[in-house]
């Protein structure tokens, strides 16, 4: 789900039990237990809905804008996922017809969400059988290359969504800034899956980012991923006592990129997957630039009362292999 | 530009020079044919160069979250060389270094108020190569002091800390120094000891590079030898 400004939890995210799995997937309870999902196979098939085109924006231009946005996850050459257009079809997003359909839904209700997507599920495997993204008409919409003022970008969103559509969850590599209205204005963003959409004419979220890359090769894993990569894993502590839900992000000084993963369970640890080999600064941040539940279900407790600070070591990541132990001891602000 | 009557007086000058020299200033034998050599090698700091962690703004600039700045601490290390001699005034010299040098990372201008730090970590660097070394002619010196040029290749091995992985590269550097006699025996095995001090300029090439370019340090040495 993308919203213009903060709103309210849509998603359901995999806070895994073993943090071995970097980035927030999307998960589901299979026979008790947890599982990543994903598509089983690929290409994923998808129709766009030729119904309900909006000012601005004829079906054919919506298609163009997806078709785009798809072409760039499959083009991660580290990442197996494909998508193929099937057709246009006269169903809307959110009819549970075994179609994956991306169209226009208005829906004024949500005054705050610019698109959403939704999953059909095997319960018994937890493979994805069926995903829908809806663009809400209420807002205006522009696929013009060079965007238009007033208008959001729709390959931008498109994006975005396409990275749930195949199982991504959110990042939190951006900063934000409280609006005298409420919500929250992007001030800068490193990873499509922020939650939050820069403001309207801006066509910044056009390209992925490593964040993006790495999320995507990490589910769908091809061209050698896991052997040309590294992961560092450890914990975060306060006081002796594990953080959950911080924000630990690997910056690399050669490149200038940067991946980000979260404590993930009630011992603190994280692990940060899709690493270029070499040295990586590490940072540790509370998650408060966006609303908490655009990333958790509530049931755990985020810990955001500690001081944003580097780890005291820059840290190897090896290639094909794990660096593990990096202890990090926050402080409380 | 030099007119040709100018160009022509010049070289003649310069060739009247380079013959009187050469009349006035014979060749010096160095005693021995074969040097071993053992000491201590300062590498100087080599500046990787600063990279800021960016966010991209709606607009497509970037907004920076922090900066950092890179470099390798300048540390002793262990050098050894064999050299022979292959002509009056030249050795060849294999060479070979050990170090371990401090990675550094310089943080700051967080745009959340994170404090600056340095973060580290130890790379272990070895380097083996060869080189050319000319001892320069002159009558004028004393005879317990030698000036010597050098100039090198070497191959580059760094590993990281706890050999988590290993960079390779190559150096070159070209220095000079002299060569201090202390004892010289003309009848005995070993012909000569002495004191060997050096100073270089190292061109690296690969290896530990964040962006990529060749980079320079200084480099010195002092160096125990015996002549053969």
């Amino acid at each position: 789900m993308r919203r213009s400004i903060a709103g309210f939890l849509a998603i359901q995210l995999l806070v895994p039990a073993n943090p071995a799995l970097a980035y927030l997937k999307f998960g589901t309870s299979v026979g008790g237990r947890q599982v990543t999902l994903k598509w089983a196979q690929t290409p994923v098939r998808y129709f766009v809905s030729s119904r309900n085109a909006v000012p601005g924006v004829t079906v054919d231009d919506f298609q163009a804008a997806v078709g785009r946005a798809f072409a760039q996850w499959q083009s991660v050459p580290t990442s197996s996922i494909a998508y193929q257009f099937a057709g246009l079809t006269s169903a809307l997003p959110g009819d549970d017809d075994g179609l994956s359909t991306l169209g226009f839904r208005n829906r004024p209700d949500l005054d705050r969400v610019l698109a959403s997507t939704n999953f059909l599920i095997d319960a018994a495997t937890g493979a994805l059988l069926e995903s829908d993204i809806f663009f809400n008409s209420t807002f205006a919409w522009s696929t013009a290359a060079a965007g238009e003022a007033g208008r959001f970008d729709l390959e931008s969103i498109a994006l975005h969504e396409i990275g749930h559509l195949s199982g991504l969850g959110h990042s939190a590599l951006g900063e934000t800034e409280l609006r005298e209205g409420g919500g929250r204005r992007v001030l800068g963003a490193e990873a499509v899956m922020f939650p939050i959409a820069y403001a309207s004419g801006s066509i910044a979220g056009r390209t992925l980012k490593a964040d993006d890359i790495a999320g995507i090769s990490d589910l769908y894993p091809d061209g050698g991923f896991a052997a040309s990569t590294g992961s560092v894993s450890g914990t975060v502590t306060k006081n002796g006592q594990p953080v959950f839900g911080a924000h630990i992000v690997a910056f690399d000084p050669v490149s200038g990129s940067m991946i980000a993963s979260f404590s993930l369970n009630a011992q603190g640890q994280f692990s940060i997957d899709g690493l270029s080999p070499g040295p990586h600064v590490i940072r540790v941040e509370p998650l408060d630039d966006v609303e908490i539940d655009s990333f958790f279900d509530s049931s755990p407790t985020v810990d955001i009362d500690f001081t944003v600070m580097f780890f005291d070591r820059l840290v190897v990541v090896p290639r094909g292999g794990d660096r593990p132990g990096v202890a990090i001891a926050v402080t409380r602000k | 530009m030099m007119r040709p009557a100018a160009l022509a007086f010049a070289m003649a000058i310069a060739t009247t020079v380079f013959v009187r020299g050469a009349e006035a200033q014979p060749a010096l034998a160095l005693p021995g044919r074969v040097e071993l050599a053992g000491g201590v090698l300062w590498m100087g700091a080599q500046s990787l160069g600063s990279r800021d962690a960016n966010l991209t703004t709606g607009t497509g600039s970037a907004l920076r979250l922090f900066s950092s700045s890179s470099d390798l601490a300048g540390a002793p290390a262990l050098e050894a060389r064999v050299a022979i001699r292959v002509a009056g005034a030249i050795d060849l010299e294999a060479t070979a270094s050990r170090t371990k040098r401090d990675l550094r990372t310089r943080l700051s201008n967080d745009a959340e108020n994170a404090l600056g730090a340095t973060v580290a970590e130890t790379v272990d660097q070895y380097v083996v190569g060869a080189a050319v070394v000319w001892y320069p002619q002159s009558r004028r010196l004393n005879p317990r002091i030698r000036p010597f040029v050098i100039a090198g290749g070497n191959y580059l091995r760094q590993l990281h800390e706890a050999a988590t992985l290993v960079e390779s590269g190559e150096t070159y550097d070209i220095g000079g120094g002299v060569k201090w006699f202390l004892a010289t025996r003309t009848r005995k095995r070993m012909k000569a000891i002495g004191i060997r001090v050096d100073g270089r300029v190292v061109v690296h090439n690969k290896g530990i590079a964040f962006d990529g370019r060749r980079t320079i340090s200084p480099a010195a040495a002092a160096l125990f030898f015996a002549r053969f």
